[in-house]
């Protein structure tokens, strides 16, 4: 009995000790859960806040419908540097015009690619989008906003990529592991309720939360704190000098002349505001960074800018529970970039739009 | 890979269910590889140091157990020079390159000579004390020396002790790693007990002060005296429960695989004086001190003076211990002024006054006056600099003293910080070690503690403040 019962736990220990170093297991674990159970595993992403600081009263799973368009040409090869929610949440057929969608995310050397050209039979189009917590931080620097995509001659490049790949996933020490081990024996649904009670009676006792979480006044909606707080380039209340912003602006021109050398028919900028500066910009004196961004001048680049349009419904785009959008404000952005795209194209030829 | 982790709780039911599955004969080597594996979680490559020192003191072991008596000398400074030596270049050269580029700097002569890119392996301090404990003992003839390679990297690198101790001597150690160990439901109810009592000191207490510790800390002039007299007061509490909650963890690990390691604190803020704090605190560093360098100056056996001398010598050999810092230097050297003072106090004493030690009244004095020596001499352990620990004192001793108090926890959290304090020191003067005989009560207390733990502990994980030694 003895011997059978250390085995089940050498079993037990070993598969989940090393499925969870490795990040496919981890993966396959998490999808075939959400798949097979009627619980949301927790993405752990920066964005999901109650996933951080699980209050009962933010157990909302964000769950996403946005239209696919309809487009009646696929003239366009679009590149998009995005974050990871953009990565996991958009696809070419939300896109006008869109034949071929290529993702690269920020920040992510596994993503960023090398290519030997960029195709001559379609117009190439370009977005950058940033979320303002990383606009300070990676447009001061022209090095990384043009890191993503490079034009090497190398022709090789998938399988550098992907042999890459392979040795990440299978690394023998994985820095992850700890919250892969949370992920896999901890999130279910009777834990849940117990990281609930948890929070909730920290929250009531001591007034205490997960520290990179704030929580308004109101009690209305929580925000990542590096985006309120501190003294990082994340804060929107964090002041930026004159000096900061034209570095900024020139960098970005100068990202998008280099882009169009490299072959680009269009480059965009899309700057996604921190929900604490479109839903309470008033928790401190608001660097005005967007503002600034959106009044540069077409000449110097061009902009998808949703921050005008959700300041005119401040709390219709944002959950209350994550640092992104829920679905109004994605598909308000997705209908501002294929407004642009159709206008794009337009300049060419006459298009027109319709909805599946 | 923290004890506070999910990674070693998984990592060590699987080592353990493996170990008590596994042959007698090849257990040695599954906790061998497994401290490998422990040890390399946190910097891979340093393994490669601990194997250069496990290598020469291994060999420098055999060497002086065959050398004659001239030679035997010769192998162990060889072993010490060449332990003494990793532990300099990585934990002080970089130190005595800014001292000496400082000073050429100003004045404006001399070579300047670049730092090391690199960063001190986690507990080296420690291993190396331990390593060097063995090549003293071989050389003393009080240990044989290992000719089991293995067994003897065990010694050195065994994991529950490995990374913050405690420091262990090798005739409590390598003969248990040839002992079969067969699971014993007491000791193993002792030993989970020892890592629940831990855990719960880390992730509730410990954590929990570290949070007004590390806000009064880190900007020191921006505080008010009182605010930085509570940090301090919670510092002497959050080092405690940091520290000894590593060794109860350790402790209780080695207990469960069926080995005894040595204790290394006993209650010590109930010290009654600071010779006696330095019996109950870290009980395996002090006594090291002692055993290998106190008593090879001399001990008490020598002069008045050169008594003060050796005294002086080991607690500030004590402090740099600790690392590269004049803050510890200044640190080990306050408790050795301050012990050599008590000294001379006792000698200048008319006999009849030191009869009185069993005065509640004077022993409860004697407490309080230790405890507030060691809980002001904590401000130079934990401030960044001489500089920040000048105006922490002169902060508690101003007259702004209740200017504003800003601590960064709640008050009720402050309150609850409170309470724990007061329970830790009953728990410490009345409950030294909670009997776990009964199986209703083994369960009770831990399953209790554990849930304890989980609701009101701080899962950031944080690193035990005794790693960076």
């Amino acid at each position: 009995m003895k011997k059978i019962s250390a085995l089940l736990l050498i079993l037990f220990s070993g598969i989940i000790y090393f499925g969870s170093n490795n990040a496919r297991f981890t993966e396959w674990f998490t999808e075939y859960r959400t798949d097979h159970t009627s619980f949301i595993v927790a993405h752990r992403g920066l964005g999901d806040l109650y996933n951080m600081c699980p209050l009962k009263e933010f157990n909302n799973p964000l769950i996403y419908k946005i239209n696919k368009v309809k487009s009646d040409t696929k003239e366009i090869q679009l590149y998009l540097f995005c974050d990871s929610y953009l990565v996991s949440h958009v696809e070419k057929e939300h896109f006008y015009g869109v034949d071929s969608l290529v993702k690269i995310k920020w920040w992510d050397n596994n993503s960023y690619q090398k290519i030997d050209g960029l195709r001559n039979d379609k117009k190439n189009v370009l977005i950058i989008e940033l979320s303002e917590r990383s606009v300070r931080d990676a447009c001061h620097d022209f090095k990384t906003m043009i890191a993503p995509l490079s034009f090497d001659l190398i022709t090789n490049t998938s399988t550098q990529i992907s042999s890459k790949k392979l040795t990440e996933e299978f690394k023998f020490f994985n820095e992850n592991i700890n919250s892969n081990l949370e992920l896999n024996i901890f999130s279910y649904k009777f834990f849940n309720r117990v990281r609930e009670m948890k929070a909730g009676l920290n929250y009531s006792l001591f007034n205490r939360l997960n520290p990179n979480v704030y929580l308004d006044s109101e009690k209305h909606f929580l925000f990542y704190s590096p985006t309120l707080q501190g003294n990082s380039n994340s804060n929107s209340f964090f002041y930026m000098s004159k000096e900061e912003f034209e570095n900024i602006s020139s960098v970005l021109q100068k990202t998008k002349e280099h882009f169009f050398v490299n072959g680009f028919d269009e480059v965009y900028f899309s700057f996604i505001p921190n929900p604490v500066s479109v839903v309470h910009p008033k928790l401190g004196e608001y660097n005005q960074l967007l503002p600034l961004l959106s009044s540069l001048d077409s000449s110097i680049i061009k902009t998808i800018d949703v921050y005008s349009i959700f300041k005119r419904n401040p709390k219709m785009y944002y959950a209350n529970n994550d640092t992104h959008w829920n679905s109004s404000g994605l598909q308000k952005w997705l209908d501002e970039t294929n407004q642009q795209l159709i206008n794009f194209l337009s300049s060419k030829n006459s298009k027109s739009i319709s909805r599946k | 890979m923290l004890f506070n982790s999910l990674q070693f709780l998984v990592f060590f039911i699987f080592i353990c269910s493996l170990y008590y599955t596994l042959a007698h004969r090849f257990r040695w080597f599954l906790l061998l590889a497994a401290s490998c594996f422990f040890y390399m979680s946190f910097i891979p490559e340093y393994i490669l140091i601990l194997g250069f020192t496990i290598l020469i003191d291994y060999f420098a072991g055999i060497f002086i157990e065959n050398a004659k008596k001239e030679k035997k000398k010769f192998f162990l400074i060889l072993s010490l020079v060449a332990n003494i030596g990793v532990l300099f270049i990585f934990k002080y050269y970089n130190f005595f390159t800014e001292q000496w580029n400082e000073f050429t700097q100003q004045s404006e002569s001399g070579l300047q000579i670049s730092n090391l890119n690199i960063i001190l392996p986690i507990g080296l301090s420690f291993h190396t004390f331990q390593a060097m404990s063995y090549t003293i003992e071989v050389y003393r003839g009080h240990q044989k020396a290992e000719r089991h390679i293995g067994i003897y990297a065990l010694y050195v690198m065994f994991f529950p002790q490995l990374v913050a101790g405690p420091i262990e001597r090798p005739q409590n150690l390598i003969h248990q790693f040839y002992e079969k160990h067969l699971l014993k439901f007491d000791k193993f109810k002792e030993g989970v007990t020892l890592i629940v009592f831990g855990l719960f000191k880390k992730v509730v207490i410990a954590d929990r002060l570290s949070v007004v510790v590390d806000h009064a800390f880190s900007e020191p002039s921006a505080q008010s005296g009182m605010s930085l007299l509570i940090a301090s007061f919670f510092y002497s509490f959050q080092i405690y429960c940091d520290f000894s909650a590593y060794s109860e963890i350790a402790i209780g690990s080695a207990l469960v695989l069926g080995f005894t390691l040595m204790d290394n604190f006993r209650s010590p803020y109930f010290a009654s004086s600071l010779s006696e704090f330095w019996k109950r605190w870290h009980i395996s560093l002090s006594s090291w001190f002692k055993d290998y360098l106190y008593i090879s100056l001399g001990g008490n056996r020598v002069s008045k003076i050169n008594l003060y001398r050796n005294i002086l010598i080991v607690f500030i050999l004590s402090g740099i211990w600790h690392g590269a810092n004049y803050t510890f230097l200044v640190w080990g050297l306050a408790h050795g002024i301050f012990l050599c003072l008590m000294l001379l106090w006792r000698q200048i004493q008319p006999t009849s006054l030191l009869k009185h030690d069993s005065n509640i009244f004077k022993k409860t004095f004697s407490i309080l006056s230790t405890f507030t020596f060691v809980c002001l001499s904590w401000v130079l352990f934990r401030a960044q600099t001489i500089g920040d620990a000048g105006i922490i004192y002169s902060k508690i001793f101003s007259k702004d003293y209740f200017r504003t108090i800003e601590l960064g926890l709640a008050t009720t959290e402050l309150i609850f910080c409170f309470a724990l304090i007061i329970l830790l020191c009953f728990k410490d003067y009345f409950l030294p070690k909670i009997s776990t005989k009964s199986t209703y009560v083994f369960l009770g207390i831990n399953i209790a503690l554990l849930i304890v733990a989980y609701f009101f502990g701080i899962f950031n994980l944080k690193q035990f403040i005794y790693f960076q030694f």
